[in-house]
């Protein structure tokens, strides 16, 4: 009964902690087909959606593109940083 | 000077030996310039190969940095020499061919982007895209930052496919 408590906590836990997000940033340099093909390869987006994300980046300087624990946040950010964007990760409110 | 081809599932590239030797030349550059680096120096190139996690929160992008870095430099210094490698000619043609498979041309795309965000900081180019004060003397910097645009996009087309 202890064990199942515990996991029960420690799912609330998580569950109910603020979600943290991962933010690609706008640079005049990553082409724009580039950082397209980069959101459709790695998180799997659609084409149009991965359109959508590299336009908002563009457009606006900068786009959300998932939202999870840190430690998942954490390793999209490593990955973006593989590719050559540049990204953070912070609380979702922040 | 053409850009990438698709062929076979693959991406085929014929360079003139010149232009394939000096990007041969910067992917050492680069390699060089991510192994060598020191981190008491500051260099904004470095800073935006091996950007920070985080903003305002410099204990947390320190801690991450210390997880991550090593391994980030390491793949960057990789790419960048299996570039030089594939560029590399035996001189006996004035042509160097290229073809690259899928997993080739993955590497290719991170490190050309890696080589052209090194250059975008030696010539100062600007939000616009362009150097923010032009002289003669970035001519050729330019015209070679320009390229591998081209290079990239027309592998970006190849992979796409």
């Amino acid at each position: 009964v202890s064990d199942t408590l515990e996991r029960t906590e420690q799912w609330a836990q998580t569950v109910l902690q603020t979600p943290w997000v991962t933010i690609v940033w706008n640079d005049p340099v990553n082409l724009v087909s580039y950082v397209e093909w980069v959101f459709h390869s790695y998180f799997g987006f659609p084409k149009p959606e991965a359109r959508r994300l590299t336009m908002q980046v563009h457009h606006e300087g900068k786009a959300v593109v998932a939202t999870g624990t840190r430690e998942e946040m954490e390793r999209h950010v490593a990955a973006m940083h593989g590719y050559g964007l540049w990204a953070t990760l912070q609380k979702e409110d922040e | 000077v053409k850009g990438f081809r698709r062929v076979e599932g693959n991406a085929c590239l014929e360079l003139p030996a010149i232009f394939a030797a000096e990007l041969a030349n910067l992917a050492t550059q680069l390699a060089a310039l991510i192994s060598e680096r020191d981190s008491h120096v500051s260099d904004a190139a470095l800073e935006r190969l091996l950007p920070d996690a985080y903003r305002g929160r410099d204990e947390d992008a320190a801690e991450f940095r210390r997880f991550t870095e090593e391994e980030l430099s390491d793949e960057k210094v990789r790419g960048a020499l299996t570039i030089a490698e594939h560029l590399a000619s035996d001189g006996s043609s004035d042509t160097v061919s290229i073809t690259l498979d899928p997993q080739e041309s993955f590497l290719w795309l991170r490190s050309l982007t890696d080589i052209r965000l090194v250059l975008a900081n030696r010539i100062g180019i600007d939000d616009s895209g362009e150097p923010a004060e032009y002289d003669e003397q970035l001519d050729y910097a330019w015209a070679i930052y320009v390229w591998l645009g081209d290079l990239q996009e027309s592998l970006v087309r190849v992979v796409n496919h």
